[in-house]
This record gives structure tokens, C-alpha cells and sequence, in this order.
């Protein structure tokens, strides 16, 4: 029966382990549980995001997603972006660039960082040639709530053509000589 | 053989454990998992028949029984005095006259002197009676009463988020703002005749002024980007905001009386949320350099200019919506704890902390010191900080958000 016993450290070692696993934090412990990976793709949809204020402005590249509290510009949203800024060179157009954050967030921090991440993306633009003065930005925070699948975003909107100049634009097109 | 070092290691291997789920808890005090994570109540009030004796003695005129059980309930639901009846001895005496809703009050302590003798004259005896309770309250605790105070928060009631506007005890609610794209971020003044907050209308966010009283506004910060955060100076004649026109956000200082304004930071993070210290010579902000939002001090100099910048160990890891209490010698804010945001209460510069309450958030305090009022899935509480009592001020009314309660 002696045999079966354990030691006393043994067992104060085995009631520490123990108390370790019942409580909520011991996930910060790393050797006793894996974090959980999260997937956040970089590019996300145009769908969900329409312009807060105007409903002209049409998003012109999928969404650029940023997870959890993070503002920096990873290397796919360049990839992404330096297609982008080949077009808005050429087109000369205004782009309005919108950022977006978790409503989960207090509201203020949730402004600044979309604001934060907004101009991050705009500097990226500026880097590849856009024009500044083509560029504005609005970090809405979550005062405005996308239902796109992702809150954590940043939107460039650019003016939809009205159906007119999309009319024109498509005469013209017709008209052009083949090459 | 001795089994001492088998043993030794064991018990180091223990204390190594202990040591890492503590050092894994630092950002909340440690308890057991069946414990809740909200610390104890603080002792509760001193019985009431400590506080100041006050009697409130006839009052005369054709609205003046009126007026006496008017005031004997604001009176009762501040909870500042012990209200003695006619035969007992009291400190302090109140008496007046009520005619039409108008009130002549007069108070005198114990040996006779006559504290003040007002008149009040608003065009409601419940507003009349508001502004005595709260007069009353001042001079005989030298605190200011929450009678007149007022609690502004944004709720998308309508649609659009707006401002709204309701008393101390939740009640008496009026929107205030009716804008395009709505408005947010609101900030009383201390004496409650304007208000600041971040309007959508032109379509970007903005910083507008409104006057209370006259109902004009005015744009504060015409610049490009964005602009939100408003905080009053407790003077009244600065604004400390969050605007981004010269790249990144920065926390500025917008001077009301010139139309100046300087910038205080120079970050490549997130600041957000700066909150007044009542001597008007500093400001907590939260500031994410990358690694989560914490808070920081700025002193200010005589020229605006931050002499000193220091990052506040709150204790947590993720802090952010900090306010000062109206005394400077504490801070509230938003931290999250465990992946949930949580109210805590910590002495500045350092002592005690307490979690008020879990899965809250923007708290505000009141100006006596006394209470809180933050948000909980979406409606309005008020914590009471001696007593540890909650009170739900505001319920079903859409999803509130940013309570902010005039100093």
C-alpha cells in the first residue's frame, strides 16, 4: 500500500499543475495550451461596402483586411496595391480611402486606428506615384457598420461613372478604331 | 542515497510554475476561477446620521409644501445629509418661500450665520429645486451635487447614431443632434452650456462646438482627415482632440479663444481618448505603438508644448478610454482583461486598482467623485463606487455608446 502513496512534493507539484489548468490565464502558460491560429486573408471582398456618406462612391479594389489591433501594411496589401496605383496614375481620378475597425472595440481607439490604418495605406499610394492630392482619407471607426465579413478593413472608393458617361464611355469604345 | 536533489528540483519546477501563471496573469489580479473577477465593494457609506444634520424647515408660500417635498427628495437621493426632524438639533437650517415655482431660499448653520440667501427664479419649481439641492450640497460639503448635472451619450435610436442628452438619474432624456450621417464622441463642458462632438455631416468626421443655451454650432477643426476625441479643458477654453491632417493621427490642443491650435505628440501609433487632469496642466491619453493601446501622461508647459511625455503603468496590457476623477487622484478606464473589456478604478500615479465591472466599457465619472456611468451591452449604468450599488439609467433605448458625464 506504501508503494501506491505518493510523495508529499509529488503531490504539490501535481495540485500545482492542477490549479494552473483550472484557471482561465493558464493559456498564457505556453507549454500547456496551443494558441489558436487565426486566419485573416489580406484581400477581402467589394461586396458589404458601400460609402457611408455617398452612395456614388463604389469601392474599386476588394477590401484590404488588417486583424485584430494591427495598422501596418503587410506585403499582399502592397501587391494589391501596386496594381491599383498603376490605374489611378494613369486615370488621375480622386479615391477616397476608408477605414473600418472591430465594433468590438471602445469607440475612440476604434476611430484612431482606422484612421491610423487609412493613412497607412494612403502613404503606400503615394510611395507607388499616386498623386497626394488625389487622395483622401476618413477613419469611421465602427460608426459605420460594414456587413461586409470583415469590420477590420480598409475601402478605396472611387465615383462611380453615372450611366451616362458609362453610355459614352462604352460609344467610344465601339467607335475607336480597332488597332 | 538522499533524495534531496530529486527533491529540490521538484520544488523549483513548483515555484517556476507559480511564478509563470502569475507572470501570465499580470495584466489582472489573481483569482480563483470560481472567484468573479469584479474586486469586493468598498466599505459601504457611514451611516447616514454621521453625515451633516440638516433641517429643512418651512417653507412658505402658496407652493411652498410643494417645494419642501421636492427638496427633501433631492436631498434623500443625494444621500450627503442626515435630514433631522423638526424637534431634532440640526447644523444647518434651510427655509424659504415659494410662490408660482419661484423659490427664495435661505440656509444658516447652527450659530445662526446665514450661509447664502438666493433666489430662484427658472420657469420650473423642479428646476428651481434642482439648482437649490445642488447650492445646498456645495456649500455645506464643499462637493458638487448631481441635481443639475447632466449625462450626454450617443444611441442609434433613430437610425443614425445621435446625441442625447439625460439627467443624473437617467431620466428627462432629449436628443440633441439631428445630423446627416450622425454624431459621436460627445463632451460636456463643466458648466454644461456646450457641448463637443464629432459630426459626419460634411461627410467627414469632424469637431463641432454647440452652445446649450443658444443652439448655435461651430466647426472647430476645418482640416482634412479626420478629427474626434474632444475633451474640455476644465477652464472650459481648450479642446484636446485627435486630428490626422498632417498624416497620422496626433493629439492636439485646440485654443477656443484664438483658433489655435498645437500639436502635443509625434507618434507613429493610435492615440486616442485624452481626458483632462483637473488642474488643466496634464493629460492621459491611450497611445498603440503596436503592441496594444496603453496609457500615457503629457505635462504641459507654459506654451502648450509637452514638456514630458511618460508612459503610466496602469497595470494592464490594454488600456484605453482613461478619464482623471474630479479630485486627480484617481483614473478610470477601459481595460481587457482575459479577451473581455472591463471597468477599472486605479489610484494615480500608483496604489490600489479594482475592477468595477466586466464586459463594460467607456467609463465617466461623475463630479462629485462618487459614481460611474459606463456602458454594458449597449445600455447606460451608473456604479455607485462607496456603496458598490449598480443602477441601470437607460435601457432599450437602441445601442448606447460613449457616456460622458459634464464635470
Amino acid at each position: 500500500m506504501n508503494a501506491l502513496r505518493l510523495p508529499p512534493h509529488l503531490l504539490h507539484f501535481a495540485l500545482t499543475l492542477c490549479a494552473l489548468l483550472t484557471q482561465t490565464q493558464c493559456s498564457s502558460v505556453p507549454f500547456l495550451s496551443a494558441p489558436e491560429p487565426e486566419v485573416v486573408y489580406a484581400l477581402g471582398s467589394t461586396q458589404g461596402y458601400p460609402s457611408p456618406t455617398d452612395p456614388k462612391l463604389k469601392p474599386v479594389i476588394p477590401s484590404l483586411n488588417f486583424p485584430g489591433d494591427s495598422y501596418n501594411v503587410s506585403g499582399r496589401h502592397r501587391v494589391a496595391l501596386q496594381n491599383f496605383a498603376q490605374r489611378a496614375v494613369e486615370s488621375k481620378q480622386q479615391y477616397l480611402i476608408v477605414g473600418y475597425a472591430s465594433p468590438d472595440l471602445p469607440k475612440d481607439q476604434a476611430r484612431s486606428l482606422s484612421e491610423r490604418r487609412a493613412q497607412g495605406v494612403r502613404q503606400q499610394l503615394i510611395l507607388l506615384g499616386v498623386e497626394p492630392a488625389n487622395l483622401l482619407t476618413c477613419g469611421v471607426g465602427s460608426d459605420f457598420a460594414p456587413t461586409g465579413p470583415t469590420t477590420g478593413v480598409v475601402v478605396i472608393y472611387a465615383d462611380a461613372p453615372s450611366p451616362a458617361e458609362a453610355a459614352t464611355a462604352a460609344t467610344d469604345a465601339t467607335a475607336a478604331p480597332a488597332p | 542515497m538522499s533524495p534531496r536533489p530529486i527533491q529540490s528540483s521538484i520544488h523549483l519546477l513548483c515555484l517556476v510554475g507559480t511564478l509563470l501563471a502569475y507572470a501570465g496573469n499580470a495584466d489582472a489580479a489573481w483569482h480563483w476561477p470560481w472567484q468573479k473577477a469584479e474586486a469586493k465593494d468598498a466599505p459601504n457609506l457611514p451611516p447616514v446620521d454621521k453625515n451633516p444634520r440638516v433641517k429643512i424647515a418651512a417653507i412658505e408660500g402658496a407652493s411652498g409644501s410643494s417645494a419642501a417635498s421636492a427638496l427633501r427628495k433631492e436631498l434623500l437621493t443625494a444621500r450627503e445629509f442626515y435630514l433631522v426632524k423638526d424637534e431634532e438639533k440640526a447644523e444647518y437650517t434651510i427655509s424659504g418661500r415659494s410662490v408660482g415655482g419661484k423659490v427664495d431660499a435661505k440656509l444658516v448653520n447652527a450659530a445662526g450665520k446665514t450661509l447664502f440667501e438666493r433666489t430662484y427664479a427658472a420657469p420650473g419649481l423642479d428646476e428651481n429645486i434642482k439648482a437649490l439641492a445642488d447650492d445646498l450640497i456645495y456649500t455645506v460639503t464643499g462637493k458638487p451635487g448631481l441635481a443639475t448635472s447632466r449625462i450626454t451619450f450617443v444611441s442609434d435610436i433613430t437610425g443614425r447614431k445621435q446625441i442625447h442628452l439625460c439627467d443624473s438619474e437617467g431620466e428627462n432624456t432629449q436628443q440633441l443632434t439631428r445630423h446627416r450621417f450622425g454624431a459621436v464622441s460627445p463632451a460636456l463642458a463643466s458648466d454644461g452650456t456646450l457641448l463637443a462632438f464629432t459630426s459626419y455631416r460634411s461627410g467627414f468626421p469632424a469637431v463641432v462646438l454647440m452652445d446649450l443655451t443658444g443652439g448655435w454650432e461651430r466647426v472647430i477643426t476645418d482640416t482634412p482627415g479626420a478629427s474626434f476625441g474632444a475633451s474640455f479643458s476644465p477652464e472650459g477654453s481648450r479642446l484636446a482632440m485627435i486630428m490626422s491632417f498632417l498624416g497620422n493621427p496626433e493629439l492636439f490642443i485646440s485654443d477656443l479663444d484664438t483658433n489655435s491650435a498645437s500639436c502635443l505628440s509625434e507618434t507613429t501609433g493610435v492615440p486616442s481618448s485624452p481626458s483632462w487632469h483637473p488642474d488643466g496642466k496634464r493629460l492621459i491619453f491611450s497611445l498603440d505603438e503596436g503592441r496594444g493601446p496603453r496609457l500615457f501622461v503629457a505635462s504641459l508647459g507654459d506654451k502648450e508644448n509637452a514638456t514630458s511625455l511618460f508612459q503610466w503603468n496602469c497595470g494592464y496590457r490594454y488600456a484605453t478610454d482613461p478619464e482623471w476623477s474630479p479630485d486627480g487622484k484617481q483614473v478610470t478606464f477601459t481595460a481587457r482583461i482575459r479577451g473581455n473589456f472591463s471597468i477599472v478604478v486605479r489610484d494615480f500615479p500608483s496604489g490600489k486598482s479594482r475592477v468595477v465591472a466586466s464586459d463594460a466599457s467607456h467609463p465617466s465619472w461623475s463630479p462629485n467623485g462618487r459614481f460611474l456611468v459606463y456602458v454594458q451591452n449597449g445600455d447606460l449604468y451608473r456604479h455607485d463606487l462607496q456603496t458598490g450599488h449598480r443602477k441601470a439609467l437607460i435601457t432599450n433605448f437602441g445601442e448606447i455608446s460613449e457616456p460622458n458625464w459634464m464635470k
